[in-house]
């Protein structure tokens, strides 16, 4: 047990020195999030421009302007179908809605109707929090209709619109993608030691496997809960996120994230012959999976061909999860499902790794 | 009791039998050298002698107990040193040691470590700022945190200039002087010669000679060279029918004349400089070394 409080503590020591890793893990996902948060910050506080054609006379059209109106974030017109895809051409709505005229008929007969939302693909991504604010309006008040014909009020459906802004959506992809790159550069340290030897000087004392592996996981895990806490403190003082979840939980996912991550690093570091392979490794793991996951924009965003990609990243879970957690956003999958995808990940590598890594 | 017994040791990776057969024993209390050229096998022996390498075959006995069974008992009484280790580049000297001494039930006060290795005043010094011999004396300073009976030394002075390796056979010596068992490999002969009481050298996994250095010397050139210099002018040739001469060789104004009996040839030789201008101001006797006994054996220098 000596062993190994001294091993972590000085792996801890060792972390804290290398100013260079200090950078990574602790500064570079704040000047992200505060980069990020600041090129989307602006088309938060001035709200979003969007045109409405309603050609629809009946309720739905009615109910689904008056949604629509309500929402703040959104700086609705009301016009024709020219003017507006006019307008939006000028660069001066980032999405127009077509309610199409048989909508009402249409559901009332519980037939699918086609809504036109046009979209500025210059702005990509208050455009998409558009469209999935848009969407979810819809399918919200379309849902009240097929249940019973007559009017309610849907605003148990517009709560979620109304407090969702772009940086609500970064803030919790950045901590999971801070987390994973924690994990997936997890191993580094122990394969540098290998390839100076120092494992094989480890080995030639009383200390077993088991607590240099485990004293790298503490202190990995460790990291991940103060950069937790750094990128939620600068979240919520500048950017005012507002936190829904509970805080257990979010650590929770945080430590269970950061362990799937830690099992799919010395994966990688099982495979990789050197430190300087590893690196490149990771960063050929990294960067796809930052653009092809839903960490940074959501995933109704990308091209068809590429969403396939994104169901076999594990970073689409965990992203996926602490946004629910977090912000209570639309979940891709359910907090079960992602933990579970999370947890295949995991064992998976961890088994593998366990069975590739070489100590020499 | 034997510190160490190897009886018949087999190691091979595929075709090559790093390790082929050796048997030998370390007394308690010596210095205990295996000497020979990279890639002879001495790496390899000791990683199985700490447990760090499973063998193929024969018997081994470390300080009582089988590594290969009873690992953990062994690395809990040895120390070692490994080949071109690094250790944690951004901890300092006394951090090094006060995590390596959390391996061990009993570790010996790091302050008397640092002042046997001579490294008080770079205890704060990050290991990244430290020198080659620096990081080679705390290497030393490791092997001892647990005060172990018994000390192995993989090539303890590889790459280091010739006042960092005396540092450090100093160091060896104060282990000897405690009383301390220390097996060391080591290609370098001067280093044999000065440090161990016993060698075996050993060439393809096998050992080829193992004793004393001086029992080597003796058995295997039991010839002594009596060097002279000679001045500008003088005949050499009178050199060659000198009492018991085996062969001369003269170069750069100086001849040496091999013989088997030392006392003929001297006898000789007095009387030959007594009659001829031939100047003894610089005579030395020369032994053979530790390299002429490797020459001798394989037919190649140990750096071949």
């Amino acid at each position: 047990m000596k062993a190994l409080w001294t091993l972590t503590y000085y792996t801890g020591l060792q972390f804290a020195r290398d100013k260079v890793a200090l950078f990574w893990t602790l500064i570079f996902p704040i000047v992200l999030m505060v980069i990020i948060g600041s090129v989307f910050g602006e088309s938060d506080s001035a709200s979003m421009p969007v045109g409405l054609v309603v050609r629809d006379q009946g309720p739905a059209g009615q109910t689904i302007t008056q949604v629509l109106e309500e929402i703040k974030l959104f700086d609705l017109t009301i016009g024709s179908e020219e003017d507006e895809l006019a307008a939006l051409g000028k660069g001066d709505r980032r999405a127009v809605v077509i309610l199409p005229a048989d909508l009402s008929a249409a559901w009332q007969r519980r037939e699918v109707a086609t809504i036109g939302v046009h979209l500025d693909t210059s702005q990509q991504q208050s455009a998409g929090t558009a469209l999935s604010i848009v969407q979810q309006v819809i399918e919200g008040v379309q849902r009240e209709f097929s249940q019973q014909p007559s009017l309610v009020a849907v605003e148990t459906h517009s709560v979620q619109a109304e407090r969702f802004r772009p940086i609500d959506y970064i803030a919790p992809g950045i901590l999971a993608l801070s987390v994973a790159q924690l994990g997936l550069f997890g191993a580094t340290t122990l394969v540098e030691q290998r390839q100076q030897r120092l494992l094989r000087r480890l080995q030639a004392t009383p200390v077993s496997r088991w607590m240099v592996l485990l004293s790298n996981i503490v202190v990995r895990l460790a990291i991940a809960l103060v950069q937790t806490g750094i990128l939620l403190g600068v979240a919520l003082a500048l950017f005012r996120i507002q936190v829904v979840g509970s805080w257990p939980a979010i650590i929770g996912i945080v430590v269970f994230g950061t362990l799937a991550f830690i099992a799919l690093g010395f994966l990688l570091g099982a495979l990789a012959p050197s430190a300087e392979a590893l690196i490149a490794i990771v960063q050929m793991v990294n960067f796809p999976m930052m653009f092809l996951s839903g960490a940074l924009f959501p995933l109704d965003f990308m091209p068809e061909i590429l969403r396939p990609v994104a169901v076999v990243l594990p970073l689409t879970y965990l992203a996926d999860i602490l946004r629910q957690v977090m912000v209570d956003a639309t979940p891709y999958a359910t907090v079960l499902q992602g933990m579970g995808a999370l947890l295949a990940f995991m064992v998976v590598s961890a088994v593998l790794s366990w069975r590739f890594f070489r100590w020499e | 009791m034997a510190a160490i017994v190897v009886e018949n040791l087999q190691k091979s990776y595929g075709d090559l039998r790093a390790v082929d057969g050796l048997s030998f024993a370390v007394e308690a209390g010596e210095v205990f050298g295996l000497l020979g050229p990279n890639g002879a096998g001495k790496t390899t022996t000791v990683e199985i002698l700490i447990g760090l390498r499973e063998r193929d075959g024969g018997r081994v006995q470390v300080t009582g107990f089988d590594p290969a069974q009873e690992g953990d008992a062994v690395k809990a009484q040895i120390g070692v040193q490994l080949q071109q280790t690094e250790l944690f580049p951004l901890l300092s000297v006394e951090e090094i040691l006060h995590l390596f001494a959390s391996f061990y039930r009993d570790s010996k006060p790091v302050d008397e470590l640092l002042e046997l290795v001579g490294l008080q005043e770079r205890r704060k010094a990050k290991y990244r700022h430290l020198s080659g011999g620096q990081k080679q004396r705390l290497s030393l300073a490791l092997t001892l945190i647990n005060d172990p009976a018994l000390v192995f030394l993989d090539e303890p002075t590889t790459g280091l200039d010739p006042q960092a390796r005396r540092a450090l056979w100093e160091i060896v010596e104060q282990m000897r002087e405690q009383g301390k068992t220390v097996l060391l490999t080591t290609h370098y002969m001067e280093e044999a010669e000065v440090l161990c009481q016993r060698v075996a050298v050993i060439d393809h996994g096998k050992i080829l000679a193992l004793g004393t250095p001086r029992d080597l010397v003796d058995e295997f050139v039991p010839e002594r060279a009596i060097e002279i210099a000679l001045a500008a002018g003088v005949d050499a040739s009178s050199l060659e029918g000198l009492s018991g001469a085996t062969r001369v060789v003269t170069k750069n104004g100086s001849a040496a004349i091999y013989t088997t009996d030392i006392r003929k040839t001297m006898a000789s030789l007095l009387e030959v400089a007594g009659e001829s201008a031939l100047s003894l101001d610089s005579l030395r006797i020369q032994r053979g070394t530790l390299e002429d006994v490797f020459l001798h054996l394989t037919g190649r220098t140990i750096r071949e």
